[in-house]
Protein backbone atom coordinates (compact mmCIF):
# COMPACT_ATOMS: atom_id res chain seq x y z
CA UNK A 1 0.00 0.00 0.00
CA UNK A 2 1.37 3.27 -0.86
CA UNK A 3 0.82 6.50 0.88
CA UNK A 4 -1.46 7.66 -1.72
CA UNK A 5 -3.38 4.72 -1.13
CA UNK A 6 -3.62 5.49 2.37
CA UNK A 7 -4.95 9.07 2.43
CA UNK A 8 -7.37 8.32 -0.11
CA UNK A 9 -8.85 5.60 1.26
CA UNK A 10 -9.40 7.66 4.44
CA UNK A 11 -11.24 10.56 2.44
CA UNK A 12 -13.16 8.12 0.13
CA UNK A 13 -11.54 9.50 -2.86
CA UNK A 14 -10.38 7.73 -5.72
CA UNK A 15 -6.54 7.81 -5.66
CA UNK A 16 -6.70 7.94 -9.73
CA UNK A 17 -8.69 11.23 -9.15
CA UNK A 18 -6.46 12.73 -6.98
CA UNK A 19 -3.72 11.92 -9.57
CA UNK A 20 -5.37 13.60 -12.50
CA UNK A 21 -6.42 16.75 -10.00
CA UNK A 22 -2.53 17.10 -9.42
CA UNK A 23 -1.76 16.76 -13.57
CA UNK A 24 -4.78 19.11 -14.02
CA UNK A 25 -3.50 21.70 -11.74
CA UNK A 26 0.29 21.22 -13.18
CA UNK A 27 -1.23 21.66 -16.94
CA UNK A 28 -3.11 24.46 -15.66
CA UNK A 29 0.31 26.44 -13.71
CA UNK A 30 2.92 24.75 -16.29
CA UNK A 31 5.22 26.36 -13.68
CA UNK A 32 4.17 23.68 -11.29
CA UNK A 33 4.57 20.84 -13.56
CA UNK A 34 7.96 19.28 -12.08
CA UNK A 35 6.95 19.88 -8.89
CA UNK A 36 3.44 18.27 -9.21
CA UNK A 37 5.21 15.11 -11.29
CA UNK A 38 7.73 15.03 -8.02
CA UNK A 39 4.32 15.12 -5.93
CA UNK A 40 2.63 12.12 -7.11
CA UNK A 41 5.98 10.00 -7.15
CA UNK A 42 6.36 11.07 -3.52
CA UNK A 43 2.98 9.92 -3.16
CA UNK A 44 2.95 6.42 -5.02
CA UNK A 45 6.07 5.92 -2.44
CA UNK A 46 5.48 2.49 -0.63
CA UNK A 47 5.35 2.36 2.80
CA UNK A 48 5.68 -0.93 4.24
CA UNK A 49 5.66 -2.44 7.46
CA UNK A 50 9.35 -2.20 7.64
CA UNK A 51 8.99 1.32 7.81
CA UNK A 52 6.60 1.58 9.70
CA UNK A 53 8.00 -0.25 12.21
CA UNK A 54 11.03 1.76 11.94
CA UNK A 55 9.07 4.92 12.11
CA UNK A 56 7.68 3.31 15.74
CA UNK A 57 11.73 2.37 17.07
CA UNK A 58 12.71 5.72 15.94
CA UNK A 59 9.27 8.13 17.95
CA UNK A 60 10.17 5.88 21.06
CA UNK A 61 13.49 6.77 21.20
CA UNK A 62 13.07 10.75 20.53
CA UNK A 63 9.93 10.53 22.90
CA UNK A 64 12.82 9.99 25.81
CA UNK A 65 14.77 12.62 24.47
CA UNK A 66 11.87 15.05 24.93
CA UNK A 67 10.87 13.85 28.17
CA UNK A 68 14.83 14.21 28.90
CA UNK A 69 14.22 18.11 27.81
CA UNK A 70 16.44 17.79 24.50
CA UNK A 71 14.37 19.08 21.74
CA UNK A 72 15.32 18.99 18.51
CA UNK A 73 12.76 20.99 15.78
CA UNK A 74 12.08 20.17 11.87
CA UNK A 75 10.17 21.85 9.53
CA UNK A 76 7.65 19.67 8.85
CA UNK A 77 5.03 21.54 5.90
CA UNK A 78 2.32 18.18 6.80
CA UNK A 79 1.57 20.36 10.46
CA UNK A 80 0.44 23.12 9.03
CA UNK A 81 -2.68 20.89 8.35
CA UNK B 1 -13.91 13.30 29.73
CA UNK B 2 -11.72 14.67 32.42
CA UNK B 3 -9.26 11.87 31.10
CA UNK B 4 -9.00 13.56 27.43
CA UNK B 5 -9.54 16.95 28.44
CA UNK B 6 -6.16 16.24 31.08
CA UNK B 7 -4.87 14.82 27.83
CA UNK B 8 -5.63 18.31 25.84
CA UNK B 9 -4.07 19.89 28.57
CA UNK B 10 -0.67 18.33 28.32
CA UNK B 11 -0.33 18.58 24.71
CA UNK B 12 -1.42 22.31 24.76
CA UNK B 13 1.21 22.94 27.34
CA UNK B 14 3.80 20.81 25.30
CA UNK B 15 2.77 23.41 22.86
CA UNK B 16 3.84 26.34 25.17
CA UNK B 17 6.22 25.18 27.73
CA UNK B 18 8.58 22.70 25.96
CA UNK B 19 10.17 24.91 22.78
CA UNK B 20 11.71 26.95 25.44
CA UNK B 21 14.39 24.11 26.12
CA UNK B 22 15.18 24.31 22.29
CA UNK B 23 17.68 26.12 20.77
CA UNK B 24 16.05 26.30 17.30
CA UNK B 25 12.36 27.99 17.24
CA UNK B 26 9.84 25.31 17.48
CA UNK B 27 6.65 26.83 17.52
CA UNK B 28 5.02 28.71 14.10
CA UNK B 29 1.37 29.49 13.39
CA UNK B 30 -0.20 29.00 9.91
CA UNK B 31 -3.47 30.93 9.01
CA UNK B 32 -5.00 30.18 6.33
CA UNK B 33 -8.35 28.50 4.74
CA UNK B 34 -9.61 24.83 3.63
CA UNK B 35 -12.57 23.10 2.46
CA UNK B 36 -14.03 20.13 4.74
CA UNK B 37 -15.89 17.70 3.81
CA UNK B 38 -17.68 14.48 5.59
CA UNK B 39 -18.39 11.00 4.02
CA UNK B 40 -21.47 10.24 6.86
CA UNK B 41 -21.47 6.22 8.05
CA UNK B 42 -23.60 7.48 10.91
CA UNK B 43 -24.76 10.66 10.77
CA UNK B 44 -24.03 13.95 8.28
CA UNK B 45 -22.17 16.56 8.78
CA UNK B 46 -22.44 19.12 6.05
CA UNK B 47 -19.43 20.51 4.11
CA UNK B 48 -18.00 23.63 4.65
CA UNK B 49 -15.30 26.20 4.32
CA UNK B 50 -13.12 27.55 7.16
CA UNK B 51 -11.01 29.84 7.90
CA UNK B 52 -8.07 28.52 9.84
CA UNK B 53 -4.89 28.92 12.76
CA UNK B 54 -2.73 26.42 13.28
CA UNK B 55 -0.42 25.84 15.77
CA UNK B 56 2.90 23.65 16.23
CA UNK B 57 5.41 22.87 18.12
CA UNK B 58 8.06 20.15 16.42
CA UNK B 59 9.84 18.73 19.32
CA UNK B 60 11.97 16.09 17.84
CA UNK B 61 12.59 15.25 14.42
CA UNK B 62 9.83 12.94 14.35
CA UNK B 63 7.25 14.13 16.95
CA UNK B 64 5.09 17.42 16.92
CA UNK B 65 2.60 18.74 19.02
CA UNK B 66 -0.58 20.09 16.82
CA UNK B 67 -3.32 22.58 17.31
CA UNK B 68 -5.95 24.43 14.95
CA UNK B 69 -8.84 26.17 15.47
CA UNK B 70 -11.35 26.76 12.80
CA UNK B 71 -14.41 28.78 11.78
CA UNK B 72 -16.95 27.63 9.35
CA UNK B 73 -17.81 30.33 7.00
CA UNK B 74 -21.60 29.12 6.15
CA UNK B 75 -22.72 27.57 9.11
CA UNK B 76 -21.13 30.39 11.45
CA UNK B 77 -19.47 27.26 14.12
CA UNK B 78 -16.13 27.28 15.57
CA UNK B 79 -14.38 24.16 15.80
CA UNK B 80 -10.76 23.28 17.39
CA UNK B 81 -8.26 20.53 17.40
CA UNK B 82 -5.21 19.57 19.20
CA UNK B 83 -3.32 16.52 19.04
CA UNK B 84 0.15 14.59 18.02
CA UNK B 85 1.66 14.03 14.62
CA UNK B 86 4.64 11.58 14.00
CA UNK B 87 6.34 12.43 10.46
CA UNK B 88 6.98 9.45 7.98
CA UNK B 89 8.83 10.75 5.45
CA UNK B 90 12.49 12.28 5.30
CA UNK B 91 12.39 14.51 8.41
CA UNK B 92 14.75 16.88 6.54
CA UNK B 93 12.93 17.54 3.76
CA UNK B 94 11.35 20.83 4.10
CA UNK B 95 8.81 21.24 1.18
CA UNK B 96 7.24 18.01 1.24
CA UNK B 97 6.20 15.80 4.05
CA UNK B 98 3.26 13.19 5.44
CA UNK B 99 2.58 13.03 8.95
CA UNK B 100 0.18 10.03 10.75
CA UNK B 101 -1.78 11.22 14.05
CA UNK B 102 -4.32 11.68 16.48
CA UNK B 103 -6.01 14.92 17.50
CA UNK B 104 -9.03 15.44 19.46
CA UNK B 105 -11.82 17.54 17.87
CA UNK B 106 -13.61 20.33 20.19
CA UNK B 107 -16.98 21.59 18.23
CA UNK B 108 -19.17 24.94 19.36
CA UNK B 109 -21.89 22.95 17.13
CA UNK B 110 -21.99 19.09 18.17
CA UNK B 111 -24.11 18.40 15.86
CA UNK B 112 -22.37 19.18 13.01
CA UNK B 113 -19.17 18.44 14.17
CA UNK B 114 -18.53 15.70 16.19
CA UNK B 115 -16.37 15.78 19.47
CA UNK B 116 -13.80 12.95 19.61
CA UNK B 117 -11.12 11.44 18.64
CA UNK B 118 -9.96 11.33 15.50
CA UNK B 119 -6.51 9.95 13.79
CA UNK B 120 -5.07 11.41 10.44
CA UNK B 121 -3.41 11.24 7.48
CA UNK B 122 -2.01 14.51 6.66
CA UNK B 123 -0.30 15.77 3.60
CA UNK B 124 1.91 19.45 3.54
CA UNK B 125 3.71 20.57 0.31
CA UNK B 126 5.54 23.83 -0.16
CA UNK B 127 5.56 23.98 -3.51
CA UNK B 128 7.43 27.52 -4.32
CA UNK B 129 9.94 27.00 -1.00
CA UNK B 130 12.11 29.76 -2.46
CA UNK B 131 9.75 32.33 -3.51
CA UNK B 132 7.24 31.79 -1.40
CA UNK B 133 8.76 29.78 1.39
CA UNK B 134 5.62 30.65 4.39
CA UNK B 135 2.90 29.16 1.45
CA UNK B 136 2.04 25.42 2.13
CA UNK B 137 -0.22 23.52 0.57
CA UNK B 138 -2.11 21.11 3.36
CA UNK B 139 -4.94 18.01 2.57
CA UNK B 140 -5.82 15.96 5.28
CA UNK B 141 -7.69 12.66 5.78
CA UNK B 142 -9.22 11.33 9.02
CA UNK B 143 -11.36 8.89 10.67
CA UNK B 144 -14.12 9.88 13.54
CA UNK B 145 -13.50 7.02 16.24
CA UNK B 146 -17.18 7.63 17.17
CA UNK B 147 -19.20 9.06 14.65
CA UNK B 148 -16.99 6.36 12.23
CA UNK B 149 -17.34 9.47 10.15
CA UNK B 150 -13.96 9.77 7.40
CA UNK B 151 -13.48 13.00 6.56
CA UNK B 152 -11.33 15.22 3.99
CA UNK B 153 -9.39 18.53 4.38
CA UNK B 154 -7.56 20.24 1.52
CA UNK B 155 -6.61 23.55 2.25
CA UNK B 156 -3.76 26.65 1.81
CA UNK B 157 -1.70 27.63 5.25
CA UNK B 158 0.60 30.79 5.44
CA UNK B 159 3.07 30.99 8.17
CA UNK B 160 2.38 33.88 10.52
CA UNK B 161 4.79 33.66 12.94
CA UNK B 162 7.50 31.53 14.26
CA UNK B 163 9.27 31.55 17.84
CA UNK B 164 9.71 29.30 20.83
CA UNK B 165 13.44 29.44 21.25
CA UNK B 166 15.35 29.49 24.24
Amino acid sequence: MNILDILTKGAGIPADTVRRLILAGAKAVPDLADEAQALIDKLDATLTSEKLIALGAEIMTEANDIAHGKIDPRDHPSDAA
Amino acid sequence: MQRLTAALVLILASLVALPVLAAEPVLKLYGGANGLWYDGQVAESPSDFEGSANLRASLSPHISAVSGLFYGVNRSYVRGAAGLRFTATDVESRDFSIGLGIQYHLSSEASIRPEEWAPDVSIGWAPWLTRQPKLVLVAQGGYGLDSKQVSALVGVRYQLWKGGAR
